[in-house]
C-alpha cells in the first residue's frame, strides 16, 4: 500500500486544510497513494483541536478558506506546530497573497490545479525542513537541561570560561581566590561533561539559540 | 454748412467776384419793378419833371441841312428859349475848336450865351489817361459859359448807371458833370446827391422837342417856361449812345437822353445808393447762414431752394426802389444756392446710400434664409435665385437669372408633372409637391407662392417660396424606425449588461472552476499511481477514485454551462416555465464565490402556476438583484439573503431582502436612472435594465426598504391565463 516509502524511513504526517470536501478527497487519495500519512481538516479551528493529539510534519494550508484564510492562519500555527513546514495551497490569481505567505513563515506555495509531483516535492521540502527544525529544538533542549545543573556561581564562572578568560582574570573579577575558581571550573566540566573549553562553548551556543520556527 | 455759406457770401462780398451777377441783377431791380404812380411818386417820374431836350434829330437834320452846323443856329436857339423862359441850357454839343468857315458865328454864339445867363459847355475827357480834359473855347467861356464834363463812366459790361467817382480817375480831378453845372446854375437844387447810382426809369417821361420846331417857334406857348433845357443830337449816328438799365446794350440811349435821367435824378434829388462793402459782406453772411439754419430747421427740398433766389432778388429790388439803396444780391445768392446744391446733394447721398444698404440687407436676408426664394417676373422669367434656392434646383443663380421657370425645374404633383408658371404661383399656402431639380434629384417640397402687383396694380410677376422637407421627411421615417432599433438596442444593452455583471464576478467563477480541476488532477496523479501496484488494496482504491474524477468534471460542467447561458445574446423567447427554477438556477450562479457567512433562504409558495418568460432575461433580474444584495452586506459579519416566490393578486411577486444598511429616500428615488451607479466600475445599467425587462413582461419592479434595515426589491410578474399555458 506504501510503495515508495523507505523501509528506514517514518512516514510523513501531513495535516490537510482546505473547505471543499473534494480537494480535501484527493489530496487524501494523492498523499496516501505517496506513502505519507494524511489528516484532513475543513477549518483552522479544526486543525488546532487536533494538534494536541497528533504531531505534523507537514500542514498544506488552503489559501482562500471561509471565515479564516490560510494566511491568518499562519502565525497562530507558528506557535501551535512550531517545527511544521506549512506548504500554501492558492487558487487563480493568489500568488502575491502566496508570496506575502512566505514572507510569514511558509515554505513553499502551490498553485490550484497543480501536478502530483509539484505537490509531492512541497510535501518533501517542507518535511526535511521540519526534520531539522526537529534536531536542533532536541539538541538545544539537552543543552539547556544539561546547563540547569549547575549552581549560580558556577554558571557565573562558566559563563566567563566561554568567553575565554583565564582563571587569573576571573578570581579578580569575582573577588575569589583563583584556587576556588579552579574548583568551580572543574565542576563545571564535569557536570556538562564537556572534555574542552572548545566544548563547553558550543554547548552554550546550542542552548542559547531561539526557537527554529522563528529563525 | 451755415458757417461755410456764410464765410462764402461774405468773400464774394468783399472779393467782388459776383460783380457782374449783381449788375444784370440791378438792371432788373431797376426796371422789372416799380411803386404804384399814386404812391410816393418821385416827381422825376411824372409827366412834367421841369426838364426839356432840344434834340438835333432827323427832322431838324432834313429842315436845317447836315451836321454840324453853323454857330448863329445856336445862339438863336439860345435866344429863342429866352424868350421861352427857360431857366437854364446845357449844350452836349461839342464846342472846344473855332468855326472855321464862318468867322462871325462864335461871337454871335459867344454873344448869345452872355445874353441868355446860365449855359453850360461840355469839357471832353482827355483822350489818353495822362491826358488833361479838354474845354470849350475861351471865348464863350469869356462871355460867361459854364463847363461840365459829358463823357459818362460805364460799369464793367459797358453800362452805364452811375455818376462819375472822384475815385474812377486816379490822375486829375473830376469835374462836375454838365447837369450837375446846370442843376447848380439854375440855382433851384443845392443839395448834393447821396449817391451816385442814376434811378433810370423806363416810366420817365422827358419832353423832347425838335431843335428846328425851337428854332422857328413852333413850340406850344409856355411849355419851355420855368425848364432846364438840355441840347444834344439823338438823331442816329451822329451822337455817341450808351447802353443803360433801362435799354440794355440792345436800346442804347444818346448822350443827351443820359444826361436827361440824370437831370432828373439829381433835380429831385433821388439819387440811389450802393451798400458799402463791410456791411454788405456782414449782411450777405447772415442771410447765408439764416437761410441755411432755416433749411436744417424745416428740411431742404427742391420747391424751397426754388423760391429762395427769386425772393432775394425781389427783396433787393424793393429796397432799391423804395428805399433807394442797392443791396448787390448775388454773393448771397451764390453762397446760398451753393449750400443748399451741397445740401441737396449731400441728402441724395445719404438717401441712395440707405438705399443701398436696404437693398443690401434684404439681399443679405435672401441669401441667408434657409428656404428657396425665386423671384419671376411679369414675363415669367427668372429675376433673383437666393442661395438656397439655387442649392434646391441645380443651377446657379446667374445662370437661372432670366430663363423660365419650366426650364428650371419640374414640379411632380401626385405623378403629375406640373410645367406651367400658373399651376407654380397658384400653390399659396405650403402645398406639399415633389420638385425634379437640373440633375433629376427628387426633393419633397412645400411651395409658397405670393404674385406681386406694381403700384398702378398690373402684376409684376411672382415670388416663389419652396421649402425642401425631404429631411423632414427622412427624419419621420427614421422616427418611425427608430422604435425596432430601440428595442434592439435594449437587447444588446441587456447583454451589455451582462457582460458586465460577469466581468464583476469572474474572478469568483475562476475560483470555482480551480476547485473541481485541483480535485480532478490530483485523483488523476494518484490514480497513474495506484495502476502500477498490483496490491489488491490499491486496486480497490482505484475503483473508487476513477467516478471520483468523473463527478469533479461534471461539476466543473455545471459551471461552465451556466456561465455560457448567461453569455448569450439571445432573442426574448417566452417559455412557459416553472419560476422556482429559474430563480434558483440564477441564485446559484449569483452567489458563487460570494462569502461563506452569507446565509440565503428562498421560501416557495406551494402551487404557483408555471409562467411565460424569458429564462434568460428574468434570470439576469434575480441575478443583478441578487448580486446588489450581496454586495450591499459584504463586510458583514451576519448576511441574510432571503428570496420569497408568492403569489399576489393576478401576478406572482419575487422578493429580494438583504440585511445591509439599506438606502436614503433620496438615493431610492434615483434607483432605476441609468448610469446612476454608486459602485465603483459599475455600469448604473443593471436595475433600469431589469426594470425594462420586467416591464416588458407586463409586471413592475419595484424598491423599498427592507423588513431588517436592508433593501426590500420585488418584482411581479402576471400569472397568465388560461390560452397562455
Amino acid at each position: 500500500m506504501t510503495p515508495d516509502t523507505t523501509p528506514n524511513r517514518p512516514p510523513i504526517v501531513i495535516a490537510v486544510v482546505d473547505d471543499d470536501e473534494a480537494v480535501r478527497d484527493a489530496l487524501t487519495v494523492l498523499l496516501e497513494t505517496a506513502g505519507h500519512r494524511i489528516h484532513t481538516f475543513a477549518s483552522g479551528p479544526a486543525l488546532f483541536e487536533a494538534l494536541d493529539q497528533v504531531e505534523v510534519d507537514v500542514v498544506l494550508l488552503d489559501m482562500r478558506m471561509p471565515e479564516i484564510g490560510g494566511l491568518e492562519l499562519l502565525e497562530p500555527l507558528g506557535r501551535a506546530a512550531p517545527d511544521a513546514g506549512v506548504v500554501m495551497i492558492t487558487g487563480h490569481g493568489d500568488v502575491p497573497m502566496a508570496v506575502r505567505a512566505l514572507h510569514r513563515g511558509a515554505v513553499d506555495f502551490v498553485e490550484k490545479p497543480f501536478s502530483d509531483t509539484r505537490i509531492l516535492s512541497a510535501v518533501e521540502r517542507a518535511a526535511e525542513l521540519a526534520a531539522g527544525r526537529r534536531a536542533r529544538r532536541t539538541r538545544r533542549d539537552e543543552a539547556r537541561a544539561i546547563l540547569a545543573r549547575l549552581t549560580p556561581r558556577e554558571t557565573e564562572v562558566m559563563s566567563m570560561v566561554s568567553r575565554g578568560l583565564a582563571s587569573k582574570q576571573i578570581a579578580g573579577l569575582l573577588e575569589l581566590s583563583p584556587r576556588t575558581v579552579e574548583i568551580h571550573r572543574q565542576h563545571v566540566m564535569a557536570k556538562t561533561g564537556a572534555g574542552s573549553v572548545a566544548e563547553l562553548v558550543r554547548m552554550v551556543v546550542r542552548a542559547e539559540l531561539a526557537d527554529p520556527a522563528q529563525g | 454748412m451755415a458757417a461755410a455759406g456764410a464765410a462764402l457770401a461774405f468773400l464774394l462780398a468783399v472779393s467782388g467776384l459776383t460783380a457782374r451777377i449783381d449788375l444784370l441783377l440791378y438792371d432788373l431791380a431797376a426796371r422789372a419793378w416799380t411803386p404804384p404812380p399814386e404812391e410816393a411818386i418821385p416827381d422825376h417820374i411824372g409827366s412834367d419833371s421841369g426838364i426839356a431836350v432840344v434834340a438835333i434829330d432827323e427832322t431838324s437834320l432834313a429842315r436845317m441841312g447836315r451836321f454840324p452846323w453853323s454857330r448863329r443856329f445856336y445862339a438863336g436857339l439860345l435866344d429863342g428859349l429866352a424868350a421861352e423862359g427857360v431857366r437854364a441850357v446845357a449844350f452836349d454839343i461839342i464846342f472846344n475848336e473855332p468855326q472855321s468857315d464862318d468867322t462871325g458865328a462864335d461871337a454871335a454864339f459867344a454873344a448869345a450865351i452872355e445874353r441868355f445867363g446860365p449855359v453850360v459847355l461840355p469839357v471832353l475827357d482827355p483822350p489818353s489817361p495822362q491826358g488833361r480834359p479838354v474845354p470849350p473855347l475861351a471865348l464863350f467861356v469869356e462871355h460867361g459859359a459854364l463847363t461840365g464834363r459829358v463823357g459818362f463812366i460805364a460799369d464793367a459790361d459797358g453800362v452805364v448807371r452811375r455818376l462819375p467817382r472822384a475815385t474812377d480817375r486816379a490822375a486829375a480831378p473830376v469835374p462836375p458833370m454838365l447837369t450837375q453845372v446846370l442843376l447848380e446854375a439854375a440855382g433851384g437844387a443845392g443839395h448834393s446827391p447821396d449817391g451816385d447810382l442814376v434811378p433810370f426809369s423806363a416810366r420817365s417821361r422827358i419832353l423832347v422837342l425838335p431843335f428846328a420846331a425851337v428854332l422857328e417857334g413852333r413850340v406850344e406857348p409856355g411849355l419851355l417856361e420855368g425848364r432846364l433845357v438840355l441840347v444834344g443830337a439823338t438823331a442816329p449816328g451822329l451822337a455817341p449812345t450808351f447802353a443803360t438799365p433801362i435799354g440794355g446794350s440792345a436800346e442804347r440811349l444818346p448822350g443827351v437822353l443820359v444826361h436827361a435821367h440824370m437831370l432828373q435824378a439829381l433835380r429831385a434829388g433821388v439819387m440811389w445808393r450802393r451798400i458799402a462793402v463791410a456791411p454788405h459782406a456782414v449782411l450777405s453772411a447772415a442771410i447765408v447762414a439764416a437761410i441755411v439754419l432755416g433749411f436744417g430747421s424745416i428740411g431742404a427740398s427742391v420747391a424751397l431752394s426754388a423760391i429762395v433766389a427769386p425772393a432775394l432778388i425781389v427783396l433787393a429790388a424793393m429796397l432799391l426802389q423804395i428805399q433807394g439803396v442797392w443791396f448787390p444780391p448775388a454773393p448771397a445768392l451764390v453762397a446760398a444756392t451753393v449750400c443748399l446744391v451741397a445740401w441737396t446733394t449731400l441728402l441724395g447721398l445719404e438717401m441712395q446710400r440707405r438705399a443701398a444698404a436696404e437693398r443690401a440687407r434684404a439681399a443679405m436676408t435672401l441669401r441667408a434664409i434657409g428656404d428657396a426664394v425665386i423671384a419671376v417676373d411679369a414675363e415669367e422669367r427668372v429675376d433673383y435665385v437666393n442661395p438656397a434656392g439655387a442649392e434646391l434646383i441645380g443651377w446657379e443663380s446667374h445662370l437661372a437669372q432670366g430663363r423660365a421657370v419650366a426650364e428650371l425645374f419640374r414640379l411632380e404633383t401626385r405623378g403629375a408633372v406640373v410645367t406651367s408658371a400658373d399651376a407654380l404661383f397658384a400653390m399659396t399656402d405650403g402645398t406639399r409637391t415633389r420638385l425634379v431639380d437640373r440633375r433629376d434629384r427628387r426633393h419633397e417640397v412645400e411651395v409658397s407662392s405670393a404674385r406681386i402687383v406694381d403700384e398702378s396694380g398690373r402684376p409684376a410677376g411672382c415670388v416663389v417660396v419652396l421649402r425642401d422637407v425631404t429631411a423632414q421627411d427622412a427624419a419621420a421615417r427614421r422616427l418611425r424606425r427608430s422604435e425596432a432599433r430601440r428595442q434592439e438596442l435594449e437587447r444588446e444593452l441587456q447583454h451589455a449588461a451582462r457582460v458586465s455583471t460577469m466581468g464583476e464576478i469572474s474572478a469568483a467563477i475562476a475560483h470555482e472552476l480551480t476547485q473541481p480541476l485541483a480535485a480532478i488532477a490530483s485523483y488523476a496523479a494518484a490514480c497513474r499511481r495506484l495502476m502500477t501496484s498490483d496490491d489488491a488494496a490499491a486496486r480497490e482504491r482505484l475503483a473508487q477514485t476513477l467516478p471520483k474524477i468523473a463527478a469533479q468534471a461534471e461539476r466543473a460542467g455545471d459551471v461552465i454551462r451556466g456561465l455560457r447561458r448567461l453569455f448569450e445574446k439571445s432573442r426574448p423567447v417566452r417559455e412557459r416555465l416553472d419560476l422556482a427554477v429559474v430563480v434558483r438556477e440564477a441564485l446559484t450562479l449569483a452567489t458563487l464565490g460570494a462569502d461563506r457567512s452569507l446565509a440565503v433562504r428562498m421560501d416557495v409558495e406551494a402551487e404557483l402556476p408555471a409562467l411565460r418568460i424569458d429564462r434568460v432575461q428574468i434570470q439576469q433580474v434575480v441575478l443583478n438583484l441578487v448580486r446588489n444584495a450581496i454586495e450591499a452586506m459584504a463586510g458583514r459579519k451576519a448576511q441574510h439573503l432571503t428570496l420569497r416566490l408568492r403569489r399576489e393578486a393576478a401576478m406572482v411577486a419575487v422578493d429580494v431582502a438583504d440585511d445591509g444598511p439599506g438606502l436614503s429616500a433620496d438615493r431610492r428615488a434615483r434607483l432605476f436612472e441609468p448610469f446612476s451607479s454608486d459602485k465603483p466600475g459599475g455600469l448604473g445599467l443593471g436595475l433600469s435594465i431589469s426594470r425594462s425587462i420586467v416591464e416588458a413582461h407586463g409586471g413592475r419592479l419595484t424598491a423599498g426598504p427592507g423588513e431588517s434595515g436592508g433593501m426590500l426589491f420585488t418584482f411581479t410578474l402576471p400569472a397568465g391565463t388560461a390560452h397562455d399555458a
